[in-house]
């Protein structure tokens, strides 16, 4: 009995890293100023030099992007950071807060770009670029599934921060030598455009993305069932989505562990807490290299607001660079043999 | 606007100051000669000597780092980056005895090379045009984006890669910071061809399914592993003797198996 209590507990504070790690407070009506924990101070402004403003939570993730960002766009644009607070789930009182002080900040700066970190920057962002004629280019990066995002904020791209199918299941080949021509995923029907890309992103490199439906709200036993679904489809990887409602813990606990014990082909996902999670979950985990994104987002920005070709015509890009994380006992337990130990950056004994 | 420099004032110190001084010398460089002092090999006093790395490779920065400084031996730190401006920013704060990098890398950075390695005597290894199966005909040459990593920075990287492709102009370039950054780039299609060393190359087929169309540009030419070392003779040639007494695995993994030439005087890059 304790003990099952103490595995739900666990469960439940990994759902909630997760959640942390992948929704990033969508719901928070935002606010916005200089926050004073921030290890970026504003550079000294330089007469010719365009503004490139920095809208980022008042949290550590995302400051190694901004450190890249700084580094490498800093001698092009004086880079200015913003935090942008949201109040608490309950506080609904101003819709319009944060915009009136994105509002100020955008009048006083003169931003030539914006880079906005994270869901409740967009949010906040977005309020108060629609009131505008022609709001400067911004540049969407650390968000939740930033495609649905992006088309809502005018005059905006984005870097997604989910690492394509593609990406971790040629890397999956690469670290344990392994053929992977065909992995299946569970989605819910709200992710279907999503996934179409995804399938078609890995069938440049032959793999067949194979999908197992489940409902808006699946319970446990819908759950299971998909899985042992794709347990018999014959697959070399299952890749698992970053999605909160499907990795809620109850359905991790009655669907997906007793799967999980029971399955024997390594299982790809995209937040480093399902690698480091106990009892085990995935076996290998491709997350986006924050340093490298930075550098990617910089060149972006640097390209929209330089002259010559310009930057690639797409909305939405991929990003390029991602960390390796590995779970080498449950490797182990799979009877997969590590190819290229020296290109993990994390291996979870 | 502003004038002139101003003057130094010049050294009120008399021929006896500058006798004593010289005599310290001459005393400093006795007890040296004599093994009575030992100097640390470092060019930051009060810290343990620190070689500096930037060498994009198969191998991450931190494991790069700890094998370096196991065949290195005690008293060495290791540092090694995979950015080049956290590199460049590490050159200029950090105080290092050694760098090592790719001597083009050095070139630009404007140091000297003072070991240069190579693998089969070759201190050179071509790289590899490589694109997807269809090529680059599709493209005109003038819209044609190539992805690189990053070995001297954003603004000097077309210039480089132009002369790697003999081009006259600088191509649109998509930087990355890892060579297998490459392959995302074409499979994305946001390069229409990369430029990578063999071995890379050999990589890519292992995992990737992607038809490659493989040129061999006469130019493109990567000068492999190299050392920039800093302080005195005496400093340099401790750290010469520790980099020639690195074991053929630790070799293997800066993608060299010696080192060509071993003076300490500098010898010029050559792109």
């Amino acid at each position: 009995m304790t003990r099952s209590v103490l595995r739900v507990c666990g469960w439940v504070a990994l759902a909630v890293a997760l959640a942390l790690a992948t929704t990033l407070s969508a719901c928070h009506g935002p606010q916005s100023g200089r926050g004073s924990a921030l290890p970026f101070a504003d550079p000294p402004r330089r007469p010719t030099a365009p503004v490139l403003l920095v809208l980022t939570p008042p949290a550590p993730d995302p400051w190694p992007v901004i450190d890249a960002l700084r580094d490498e766009a800093g001698s092009h644009f004086d880079v200015f950071v913003r935090t942008v607070a949201g109040p608490s789930h309950r506080d609904h009182s101003s819709e319009r807060g944060g915009a009136d002080e994105i509002a100020t900040t955008m009048a006083k700066l003169r931003p030539a770009a914006v880079v906005l970190l994270n869901n409740s920057s967009v949010l906040a962002y977005r309020r108060w670029a629609l009131t505008q004629p022609a709001p400067p280019p911004s540049l969407i990066l650390m968000t939740a599934f930033a495609e649905e995002l992006q088309r809502t904020v005018p005059g905006s791209r984005a870097i997604s921060y989910e690492t394509p199918a593609v990406t971790a299941l040629v890397g999956l080949r690469g670290t344990f030598g392994v053929s992977v021509r065909r992995a299946g995923t569970v989605a819910r029907p709200s992710f279907a455009r999503y996934l179409d890309r995804q399938q078609a992103l890995a069938a440049v490199e032959q793999i067949e993305l194979v999908r197992e439906p489940v409902s808006e709200t699946p319970t446990a036993e819908e759950l299971r069932r998909a899985l042992e679904r794709l347990a018999t489809a014959e697959l070399d990887a299952l890749w698992v989505l970053n999605d909160n409602r499907l990795l809620e813990p109850s359905l991790l606990e009655r669907a997906w562990l007793p799967f999980v014990a029971r399955f024997e082909r390594p299982i790809v996902v995209g937040v480093p807490s399902l690698i480091r999670s106990h009892p085990s979950f995935g076996t290998y985990a491709a997350v986006p290299d924050l340093d490298a994104l930075g550098v990617q987002a910089a060149d972006l920005l640097l390209e929209l607001d330089g002259p010559g070709a310009g930057a690639p015509a797409v909305a939405v890009h991929q990003p390029l660079s991602v960390e390796v994380l590995v779970d080498a006992t449950q490797a182990r337990r799979m009877g997969l043999r590590l190819a290229e130990p020296h290109r993990i950056d994390r291996l979870v004994r | 606007m502003p004038g002139p420099p101003t003057p130094q004032p010049r050294s009120r110190r008399g021929p006896s100051a500058a006798g004593h001084r010289r005599a310290l010398l001459v005393a400093v460089l006795l007890a040296v000669a004599l093994g009575l002092v030992r100097l640390p090999v470092d060019a930051a006093p009060g810290a343990a000597p620190l070689v500096v790395v930037f060498l994009p490779t198969a191998v991450r920065p931190p494991a790069l780092a700890q094998a370096l400084e196991a065949g290195l031996g005690e008293g060495i730190e290791v540092r090694a980056f995979g950015r080049f401006t956290d590199f460049t920013k590490a050159i200029q704060t950090q105080r290092p005895a050694a760098i090592l990098t790719h001597a083009v890398t050095l070139e630009f950075a404007g140091l000297p090379v003072h070991l240069r390695g190579a693998l089969a005597e070759a201190p050179v290894e071509p790289l590899l045009l490589v694109s997807r199966g269809e090529g680059l005909e599709r493209v005109p040459p003038e819209q044609r984006r190539y992805g690189a990593v990053d070995l001297v920075g954003r603004s000097r990287l077309p210039g480089l890669v132009a002369q790697w492709l003999e081009m006259t102009t600088p191509p649109t370039i998509s930087r990355v910071v890892k060579y297998e950054d490459l392959l995302p780039l074409l499979q994305f299609e946001e390069a229409d061809a990369v430029l990578l060393p063999e071995w890379v190359l050999a990589d890519f087929q292992r995992r990737s399914r992607l038809p490659f169309r493989i040129e061999r540009p006469p130019a493109a030419q990567l000068q492999r592993a190299a050392i920039s070392l800093r302080g005195s003779a005496t400093h340099r040639e401790e750290l010469r003797r520790r980099f020639q007494r690195l074991g053929p695995q630790t070799l293997a993994l800066l993608r060299i198996d010696g080192w060509t030439h071993s003076t300490l005087e500098p010898k010029a890059a050559t792109p």
